[in-house]
């Protein structure tokens, strides 16, 4: 058995499950479901969480491995209240989503970044979402969301 | 077609393989059919309910895939009944509540739905003001729309909720035909139809609420997976289970010899990979693959060199003699590459003691689906429901979903639910990719310099006439008789000439194939504007020019998207300097969908590295329903086609594809992404056509094109490499055509 510290809160996960990935574990024994395993290799992004405040690939993390570290999901970017993180917010704005598989993922990556660089270039965004895949196209309309994302954050929006 | 039953026994292979095996199976004797029907008129009723609070329920007839149809279609629902989108909920279409609905395929959603879900919404709608004409005791002409309900003139208002309480509404088909449409009125002042309003799962999306297939759980759920053959008519030989079962957390190892699957079931995701690598399969495995025959196959010159191609599409006689421009262009296979894995989620029950299955999965066509599995199990098709998802990528690659079949299989023999979500390996090496192709056009122009002679012949592996449509003996007897339908689409080019000939050969290829986002319009609109452009140069014409003065007047719509993007570029000049070209491109799809591409690029004379800066779009689809919708799907063309420019290539080694990872598939990315301007041209009165594939049928050509402009490099085949160009970059006045 391992603790995780999922979104704040201490979860138990109990053998088999403890030694599955930290992606498997989110998704099938808590249920969270908002990484998405579109590869299982750590080549598209879709699995994208943050661990101890540093983007990670779920897939390729063994959850053992992050037990008692401060993990966010998706699921918990949004505030207590519901109140959607300036990002959630622009991505809804610019219309980003097309099929949404690769999305959660994406903006976890740029939140990432928006933490460490609260007033990224187009280059700085680029690189933040190098190796991150979408399919549908809306890498145009990301730079936009994150754009105005930051902007709002740095007018004051707390995140 | 009738044939002596042991001649169709030998044919279809039975023979060979043991007829008893073979019969054994409850095979279907007719092959199960993608649902291809176009819905009725009036048929949008079944798809409408009105709920007791007023609110409506939509359950659209079609697959979400990214594309944005079903919210279009509940904007159109939401104009016909004056509703807030918010007051209209959205649901994945279901088989036990839907009559039988058409495959979401070919950008046909909304130009096939509109009409009916509005004549639905507005018939509603006047049944609903019929009722509360009669409650208020005025005549119905007294009453006016207002949201969500009708006013009389002395101010008293009946929602919809108070007219729905309790009682049923009766939809008199008389009232269908007669109902005035809101979605397509040019006087209306609308709230929804053209409107850019966000998806209605844009939220859940964001939030990590929105659920796909394998998101879904049930209890006493386990996990499976089958083991893929290496090709479709392989047989299995032999199965090594001993190692894979022995792992603690493995369920079922299921090996259905007669059927070739070969799966194991397992407690979690990571205890399945251990099993599936120990298993070890051997499959009676066809020939390697030799690159050398493939090639000489898939060759044009080497096919028209043994004489006429197997269809003529067109024959005009062209006249013999020398040619302004004779080209050849080879394309690759190139994969779907869709990010979500396919995926279903299968469980057994039983209803009055008889057998029954669920499936929930993500397909492009629930009904395809639905009977066949209802045929493979030997199960009536009202025990079997399938419940549709949203899809996470689909491009054409999703409508044959064997998937649904291993999730059933697997759970019926393991005797719980079990979801099934294959390897991202499994999903390049089983992809039903776009076939290669290989084009030779030639063309002649003229004394006066007008397009005079045109021939294009190619040779492509099957789009449509696949084992989608049967067993190979009937395939193969229909591609005898028939062009591939999905080859040739868009292959008549839109200019007039007065002697075309159009022929193609259509070969079987060891990998499988099948409709790929555009079928045979992205690579036949890509051959036919590459040789435009090359003739164009040849007679020392203004590219666009020469096309707009091909354009006839059955092409004005054409027309005018190409001026559009030519003007829309033209507001940018690109800099004197040696390495920026620009290029032009446009093409009808599906006789209703125009569009036009102008892309600026920038080739580095040192590595010779090609950046593409900026595209212009000019596309008219007739009223664009959700115009921001069709602006996304502009630029996830764009971004598809300059991966297609730069580095798309389904490469196809001894065993097949050869890509197992997203790694060795590179696609277009975030550092790719140019600046991106859109016109949409439609009036609102021309019934929305697709918008889905048609951008991507011009946004490649015009890049080939830009090309060819910065550097004088006539492709002759994609992706274009560094390497394919000249290794001095012209200065823009030493360009030559
Ligand atoms: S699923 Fe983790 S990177 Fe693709
Ligand atoms: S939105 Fe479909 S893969 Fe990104």
């Amino acid at each position: 058995m391992i603790r995780l510290l999922v979104n704040g809160v201490m979860r138990e996960v109990p053998e088999p499950w403890a030694g599955e990935s930290l992606l498997t574990v989110l998704r099938e024994w808590l249920g969270l479901v908002g990484a998405k395993e579109g590869c299982g290799a750590g080549d598209c992004g879709a699995c994208v969480v943050h661990v101890a405040g540093r983007p990670r690939r779920a897939c390729l993390v063994p959850a053992r491995a992050v037990a008692g570290e401060a993990i966010l999901t998706i699921e918990g970017l949004a505030g207590p209240d519901g109140a959607l993180h300036p990002l959630q917010a622009a991505w809804i704005a610019e219309g980003v989503a097309q099929c949404g598989f690769c999305q959660a993922g994406h903006v976890m990556q740029a939140a990432a970044l928006l933490a460490a660089n609260p007033d990224p270039d187009p280059s700085a965004i680029t690189a933040a979402l190098g190796r991150m895949l979408c399919r549908c196209g809306t890498q145009p309309r990301m730079h936009r969301a994150i754009r105005r994302a930051a902007t709002a954050l740095r007018a004051g929006e707390v995140p | 077609m009738r044939l002596p039953r042991r001649r169709l026994l030998r044919l279809a292979g039975w023979a060979a393989a043991g007829l008893t095996v073979a019969w054994a199976l409850p095979r279907p004797a007719l092959p199960i059919l993608p649902s291809t029907a176009a819905p009725g008129a009036d048929e949008g009723v079944a798809w409408l309910q009105l709920l007791p609070d007023g609110r409506l329920s939509l359950m659209a007839p079609l697959h979400e895939l990214g594309q944005g149809s079903a919210a279009g279609l509940a904007q159109i629902a939401a104009e016909e009944l004056n509703l807030a989108l918010e007051a209209v909920d959205l649901r994945s279409p279901a088989t036990a509540a839907l009559p039988r609905m058409r495959f979401t395929t070919g950008s046909q959603g909304i130009a096939l739905h509109a009409a009916p879900v509005a004549r639905a919404a507005a018939a509603l709608r006047e049944a609903l003001r019929a009722r509360a004409a009669q409650r208020l005791g005025l005549p119905e002409a007294a009453l006016a729309e207002v949201a969500g309900g009708f006013a009389a003139p002395d101010g008293r208002r009946l929602t919809y909720a108070a007219l729905a309480a309790g009682v049923p509404v009766l939809l008199a088909p008389g009232r269908l035909a007669e109902a005035r449409l809101h979605s397509f009125d040019p006087r209306r002042v609308k709230r929804q139809v053209g409107q850019p309003a966000p998806l209605p799962e844009a939220r859940a999306i964001v939030t990590g609420m929105a659920l796909f297939t394998a998101d879904l759980r049930l209890p006493g759920m386990a996990y499976g997976r089958c083991v893929p053959p290496p090709l479709a008519q392989a047989r299995l030989m032999a199965v090594e289970t001993g190692p894979a079962a022995r792992l603690p957390g493995v369920l079922q190892v299921v090996v259905d010899a007669p059927r070739g699957l070969v799966g194991v079931v397992a407690e979690t995701p990571g205890t399945l990979d251990r099993a599936m690598a120990a298993l070890r399969v051997t499959w009676d495995r066809p020939a390697p693959i030799d690159a050398a025959a493939l090639a000489r196959r898939l060759d044009v010159d080497h096919a028209l060199g043994q004489g006429r191609l197997a269809h003529r599409i067109l024959d005009e006689q062209p006249a013999p003699g020398a040619w302004d421009i004779d080209l050849r262009l080879d394309l690759p296979a190139l994969h779907h590459a869709a990010q979500e894995p396919r995926a279903a989620l299968a469980r057994f029950g039983t209803q009055d003691g008889a057998e029954t299955v669920e499936v929930w999965t993500g397909t492009q066509d629930l009904f395809v689906n639905h009977r066949k599995l209802a045929a493979e199990l030997g199960l009536p098709e009202a025990r079997v429901m399938l419940h549709g998802r949203r899809v996470g990528g689909a491009f054409g690659g999703r409508a044959q979903y064997d998937v649904v079949r291993e999730a059933a299989l697997l759970a019926r023999a393991a005797g719980r639910p079990v979801k099934v979500v294959w390897s991202r390996a499994d999903e390049f090496r089983a992809d039903r990719a776009r076939p290669p192709s290989s084009h030779r056009i030639r063309a002649r122009a003229d004394a006066t310099g007008r397009l005079s002679d045109w021939w294009h012949a190619w040779v492509t592996g099957p789009v449509l006439l696949t084992e989608m449509l049967g067993p190979p003996w009937l395939v193969g007897a229909a591609r005898l008789a028939l062009a591939d339908f999905g080859a040739t689409r868009g292959i008549l080019p839109p200019y007039a000439a007065p002697r075309r000939r159009i022929e193609m050969t259509d070969v079987d290829l060891p990998v499988p194939t099948g409709p790929w986002r555009g079928l045979g319009a992205g690579p036949n609109t890509l051959a036919i504007e590459v040789a435009m452009e090359a003739l164009a140069l040849r007679l020392g014409r203004d590219p666009v020019a020469f096309r707009l003065a091909h354009l006839g007047p059955g092409a004005a719509r054409l027309a005018a998207c190409l001026a559009r993007a030519r003007d829309l570029a033209a507001a940018v000049t690109l800099p004197p300097v040696p390495g920026f070209g620009r290029g032009h491109a446009c093409g009808t799809y599906h006789e209703t969908s125009h569009v036009a591409c102008a892309a600026d690029v920038a080739v580095d004379p040192a590595t010779r590295a090609i950046r593409v800066l900026r595209f212009c779009c000019a596309l008219d689809i007739g009223l664009a329903v959700n115009p921001d919708r069709v602006r996304a799907q502009i630029e996830g063309c764009v971004m598809m086609a300059i991966g297609q420019l730069l580095r798309e290539e389904a490469r196809i080694d001894a065993g097949g594809y050869a890509a197992r990872r997203f790694a060795d598939y590179p696609m277009a990315g975030p550092s790719d992404v140019p600046a991106i301007e859109i016109a949409l041209l439609g009036d609102a009165v021309t019934p929305p056509a697709g918008a889905g594939e048609v951008a991507l049928i011009a946004a490649v050509p015009a890049l080939v094109n830009a090309v060819r402009d910065a550097t004088g490099h006539a492709a002759t085949r994609l992706p274009i490499r560094p390497a394919d160009l000249p290794d001095a970059i012209p200065s823009p006045a030493a360009r030559t055509p």
